[in-house]
């Protein structure tokens, strides 16, 4: 291979020389070593040596030309495996290289272990629910971390793949540490809400920015994040920036987005892609029911409202947090069967929702607090002693969630009566505003969306939305008397999100540990 | 006007202030008959004699303690350390005595002496002679600390710091000796010292540089410019005392900061220029006041490519700016 | 020059009478073998350096006597404070031409990793050859500290402390030999008067009546050798040892030689060494003169020349080779030995040096040019 041989730099920083005189011919052939042109710089006049052994093929200067340092002055042919090899340029990974990340050029976004419950430091990686490689969704569960306050699942921020598992099962990591590299995580969001004393400002990474920022959710106990420029513009425009939303990484404001907000234009930031779940229902007033209906107002003070001032309001940006538990409703199966045909003698359709919904009233009869809303305009949240359920709903003009009043007070059938009626009259569009606000708890069907697990999203102002997933049959543990047996069950998983400035995880935990009671012996749902 | 690379001006500015006063003294190491190592005194002692120009032992705390006594009798000494890596026995000399000469005899003694010498990275000179050590320097009160960057403000800044009352240190960016070529007036002329230059005029980043760092931010800006980014090139030229007025108008201008040394991070001249604007205009700030500097490593031989922050690093920067 | 004598063992044809080098034959032959490969060695990185295949090199031509005159009279225990014209002391004492020529190309194997400019060697074994900086003088106090400990842990080690006629005007030659001559340092300060230091001849850069005058003023004697004779310089500095080595302190031994070629392959002496000057020390050159020794004794014919130096051009072509055909040190040597532990601000740098080669590419200018 030609050799195109580069005038260097002779002495300290020289720039260019001039051709004194060639002292081989083109054609010549020269040893290594052998001078082959003569070269002055303003520092010296020096002899060019050929690098290796072989034939000068090409002069390309002429004497009293001046070239540039690097620039080509001479091609020479080395003679057959002579030629020493030119280094290979330093390889960008060698063995002890940090960890190189994905193979693709995508920023990869690390994400970091938020703090689940109020002031947890530290989680057990319990298990890794996605493989490394795999695909995963926005919001999809990645791994299920177990806390002092809770087990619970972590989403993807983002859609992409999670590439490398940085902790394994079994393993204690501490908040705010790396747990997964997610690549590919384009469009969507920035990495899950960061520990909640960690710097206002996110330290600035050499990661690439994310291309088309949308409004995140913010960390439990995070201030208000805005630049600089944007807590000057607020003042002076006397915006309450607690009520911008953020466009830019983490959910920082960004100047334009108070600019934006004072202007009166919605918020430049996108929401988060909403699942079909969401719907911002303003609280709307209490049904006009002459019933004593129990409620307790909590002052929404102290710790739970420091937290809550750094909210946005505007928009729902509540910080979630996911308890799933799967369910053997094997014998809950059967009970429908049989209160299907009992319901078709009355031309009434019995899906599982109204057992659902009866075991979720009982549930919070015992979990008040995560049985109702935030009351913004009295700094109050409302925990209720009724259960209002919104039940999501698909409808061909959209998602909506008409509200089934007082559940706890019915039974199953009378559930599923009304249900039907509920059904027929949204799809035909006849569900008047009334029934369409006023939940204190949401449940929505994530069966159809397929996975068996997400993380849905609440129902602002609610306190919490219970998600429910497809029926599957899966094998499953039976004990028996003569030891456990492997058996055909059937299965299905719940998803119980919290807003965590209203509510603990733990009580999550709890309240969804008793719907599995109950729905896996539904007998109890008659008590 | 001459065409002169930046070395050339020095050269010419040397020339010029030592015809326009006969107390202007230049000496050191191997800068008389050879002219200097990069030949910044080519041709001065054949001009002015041994007397004006001329060679010391090999001595740098020697060359800049004799460069006070001179100063302090009314001479005009420019002393040249041939690499900034070897100022460092002069260190004492410069820091302890130099500085404060002014202030500890309530004026009764001052040094207005100059102290050029090459300094930073780019002809592969490893550990010793590549150095910017220009921070130690802004940290002493009583000191001027001066880059030049063009052949123009190259002779200008020479010769300003020549005719300066009080002691300057003249850093030369060695790695544009010969890779920089500009007018210059042939005429005595100076730049006055605690300015900046615009170097580009831009409207979304500001990026603040000096000595060889201007090409590089430049390149940058040129790449960010073909982005759709606007850049504002800062020249600072006079680290210290330094312009801070403009720096904190260009700041302010644009809310997106970046500064650009080779020196590392830690403690490295950037952290003053942040440190300022946080003070003074941190509400006009649109993200993070940000740096681009070389590691808080020893500067290598064969890496000094991946040490020195070149256009790709100093644009990923100005892009994340923008982005935030 | 000096008010001292100038020691010679052999005359300027190298005749040495009845002299005992205390060496064997086939150690006077290795001594002789040495002094070629140095020069096979400096001839190679010259031509290596114009080529553009090293960044830089410092002739060593003419100084081979010095040097391994002086590096015979070392066990390898004894320390090596080098200057960055002392090829032959590692050279004599067995280190690897490979070796050298790794730090030569800046490659992944050579032991400092490709940070620091070519010649600024640095070994621990076969012997300890200090790391070299480029600072004049600054290694100076150092080995009176290495002998210093080597006297405190009672061995009878030594530091051979190198520097040219430039190094004492450094602040760290005053440090130095003071502090040795009140120590008694088991040290032995060699400087080699070559005769310029860049461009500056010796009677610019002193008024002392030569150099080996100068320790007096330190109280440590010293003495004047003739540095082209290999015999005379192994004499000076045995003795220097031995002193050393009894506690007896330092000494300073004044070896007068000439630098043949420039300062670097960045000067040209041309401008500034007066052309009889070079040709005076041609006749004088230690290689011949040695050749002549030898050829006395028996040990040297017609051929032997020619046939050892071929010998040595092939090993050093081979290093060479080898050295240039490995890679370059990896990226995450910039970042690793500045502490004995990794910081974490270090590594975060590191990674985000990493992360940005991975999404922007390498940094151009790998060849030498300044990047732009």
């Amino acid at each position: 291979m030609t050799i195109e041989f580069m005038l260097p730099d002779i002495g300290e920083g020289t720039a260019e020389g001039e051709i004194v005189q060639w002292l081989v011919a083109a054609g010549d052939a020269v040893e290594e070593h052998q001078p082959v042109v003569e070269v002055m710089t303003d520092k010296a006049t020096v002899e060019i040596p050929a690098p290796a052994a072989g034939v000068v093929t090409q002069l390309l200067a002429e004497a009293g030309d001046t070239v540039a340092v690097g620039s080509v002055i001479f091609h020479l042919e080395p003679a057959g495996g002579a030629a020493p090899t030119a280094a290979p340029a330093p390889a960008p990974a060698a063995a002890s290289a940090p960890d190189p990340g994905p193979a693709d050029d995508e920023a990869v976004l690390e994400f970091r272990l938020p703090d689940i419950g109020e002031g947890t430091a530290e989680g057990e990686i319990v298990r890794w629910i996605v493989e490394e490689g795999a695909e995963v969704a926005e919001h999809e569960a990645v791994v299920e971390v177990m806390t002092d306050k809770a087990t619970v699942e972590i989403p993807a921020p983002a859609a992409g793949i999670l590439v490398k598992q940085l902790a394994a099962a079994g393993e204690t990591v501490a908040v705010g540490s790396v747990i997964f590299h997610l690549a590919g995580a384009g469009a969507a969001a920035e990495a899950a809400p960061s520990p909640p004393e960690a710097a206002p400002v996110p330290a600035l990474s050499e990661a690439a920015p994310a291309p088309a920022p949308a409004a995140t959710p913010r960390a439990p106990g995070a201030r208000v994040l805005a630049v600089p420029s944007a807590r000057r513009v607020a003042r002076e425009l006397g915006v309450d920036l607690a009520l911008v939303a953020g466009s830019g990484q983490n959910g920082i404001i960004r100047r334009a987005d108070v600019e934006a907000h004072a202007a009166g234009a919605p918020s430049a930031a996108p929401v988060a892609v909403p699942t079909p779940q969401t719907v911002p229902t303003p609280a709307a007033a209490a049904p006009s029911d002459s019933r004593q209906r129990a409620e307790t107002r909590v002052p929404f003070r102290g710790m739970r409202r420091k937290i809550a001032e750094a909210m946005v309001r505007s928009k729902f940006t509540a910080p979630h947090f996911t308890v799933v538990e799967e369910v053997d409703v094997t014998d809950l199966v059967r009970i429908r069967t049989q209160a299907k045909a009992i319901g078709e003698m009355d031309g009434v359709k019995v899906t599982y929702l109204p057992f659902i919904m009866k075991a979720v009233a009982l549930c919070l009869e015992r979990f008040p607090m995560l049985n109702g809303r935030l009351d913004e305009a009295t700094e109050e949240i409302i925990q209720c002693g009724y259960a209002d359920l919104g039940i999501a709903t698909d409808t061909p003009n959209g998602l909506v969630v008409p509200v089934i009043r007082d559940v706890g007070t019915k039974s199953v059938m009378q559930l599923a009566k009304e249900l039907g009626a509920l059904a027929e009259r949204t799809r035909e569009g006849k569900v008047s505003r009334e029934e369409l606000a006023g939940s204190t708890f949401t449940i929505t069907n994530a069966g159809n969306l397929g996975g068996i697990l997400a993380t849905p999203i609440i129902n602002y102002p609610d306190i919490a939305i219970l998600g429910v997933h497809r029926l599957r049959k899966a094998p499953g543990v039976v004990e028996g008397p003569d030891g456990d047996r492997i058996e055909v069950r059937q299965f299905m998983n719940f998803s119980l999100s919290v807003d965590h400035r209203l509510a603990d995880g733990a009580d999550g935990a709890r309240m969804l540990a008793y719907l599995r009671t109950l729905l896996e012996n539904p007998g109890l749902l008659a008590l | 006007m001459a065409n002169l690379t930046l070395l050339q001006a020095v050269n010419d500015g040397l020339k010029t202030a030592m015809r326009d006063d006969e107390t202007v003294l230049v000496f050191g190491e191997d800068v008389g008959p050879k002219g200097g190592v990069f030949l910044a005194t080519e041709g001065l002692t054949a001009e002015f004699g041994e007397e004006r120009c001329f060679d010391t032992p090999l001595s740098e705390d020697g060359i800049v303690g004799t460069a006070i006594g001179m100063a302090m009798y009314g001479l005009k000494p420019v002393a040249e350390i041939q690499f900034q890596d070897f100022i460092f026995p002069a260190f004492d000399q410069i820091v302890s005595e130099a500085a404060k000469l002014r202030y500890r005899s309530g004026g009764q003694y001052t040094a207005p002496l100059v102290i050029r010498t090459p300094y930073g990275g780019g002809i592969r000179g490893g550990l010793y002679h590549s150095q910017s050590g220009e921070a130690y320097f802004c940290h002493t009160p009583g000191l001027k600390v001066v880059i030049p960057s063009t052949p123009h403000d190259a002779k200008g800044l020479l010769i300003a710091s020549i005719q300066d009352p009080d002691p300057v240190l003249f850093l030369e960016p060695k790695a544009l000796y010969r890779t920089v070529k500009g007018e210059v007036p042939e005429e005595s002329y100076t730049v006055d010292l605690s300015t900046t230059r615009k170097v580009r005029e831009g409207d979304d980043v500001t990026v603040f540089c000096y000595g060889a760092m201007v090409p590089v931010c430049t390149e940058a800006a040129e790449h960010a410019a073909e982005a759709g980014i606007s850049v504002e090139v800062i020249d600072l030229r006079t680290l210290y005392p330094l312009d801070e007025e403009s720096v904190l108008e260009a700041a302010r201008k644009t809310g997106r900061v970046v500064t650009v040394h080779e020196a590392p991070r830690f403690c490295g001249y950037a952290a003053e220029i942040s440190a300022i604007i946080a003070e003074r205009v941190i509400e006009y700030m649109e993200a993070p006041v940000t740096r681009v500097t070389g590691f808080d490593t020893p500067f290598p031989n064969t890496l000094e490519h991946n040490y020195l922050p070149d256009h790709r690093r100093v644009l990923d920067a100005i892009e994340r700016v923008h982005a935030f | 020059m000096s008010a001292y004598e100038m020691l010679q063992v052999m005359d300027a044809d190298g005749a040495a009478g009845d002299h005992d080098p205390g060496l064997s034959d086939a150690e006077l032959q290795y001594c002789y073998r040495t002094m070629l490969l140095v020069r096979a060695f400096d001839d190679t990185a010259m031509k290596l350096q114009r080529s553009g295949r090293v960044g830089f090199s410092i002739p060593n031509r003419g100084i081979e006597a010095t040097q391994v005159g002086a590096a015979s009279a070392l066990r390898k225990t004894d320390w090596i404070f080098p200057s960055y014209r002392d090829f032959g002391m590692p050279l004599y004492h067995g280190v690897a031409l490979v070796e050298m020529m790794n730090n030569m190309f800046g490659n992944s194997l050579d032991g400092s990793k490709g940070r620091q400019m070519a010649v600024h060697f640095s070994f621990k074994e076969p012997i300890h050859f200090l790391s070299i900086s480029s600072p004049i003088g600054t290694h100076i106090p150092q080995g009176v500290g290495v002998a210093h400990a080597m006297k405190m842990k009672g061995e009878d080690s030594v530091a051979l402390i190198s520097f040219g006629d430039g190094g004492t005007s450094s602040i760290g030659f005053h440090s130095g030999l003071n502090f040795a001559g009140v120590w008694k340092s088991p040290a032995v300060f060699l400087c080699q008067n070559n005769g310029y230091a860049i461009s500056m001849p010796t009677e610019k850069q002193t008024a002392s009546d030569g150099f080996a005058v100068k320790g007096e003023a330190y109280g440590v004697p010293g003495v004047v050798v003739d540095g082209n004779d290999l015999l005379a310089m192994r004499q000076v500095t045995v003795e220097a040892v031995a002193r050393a080595r009894a506690g007896d302190g330092p000494t300073l031994i004044e070896a007068v030689t000439f630098r043949m070629g420039g300062h670097s392959t960045s000067d040209d002496p041309t401008r500034y060494v007066p052309k009889e000057l070079v040709e005076e020390w041609e006749k004088k050159d230690p290689v011949p003169r040695f050749e002549a020794f030898l050829a006395s004794r028996g040990l040297w014919k017609e051929g032997d020349h020619e046939a050892i130096y071929a010998e040595c051009m092939s090993e050093v072509k081979e290093a060479a080779d080898a050295a240039q055909a490995t890679p370059g040190p990896g990226l995450e040597t910039i970042f690793s030995d500045v502490y004995a532990e990794v910081p974490d601000h270090i590594r975060a740098q590191g990674e985000a040096a990493f992360d940005l080669m991975r999404r922007k590419g390498d940094a151009a200018g790998g060849g030498g040019e300044f990047p732009l």
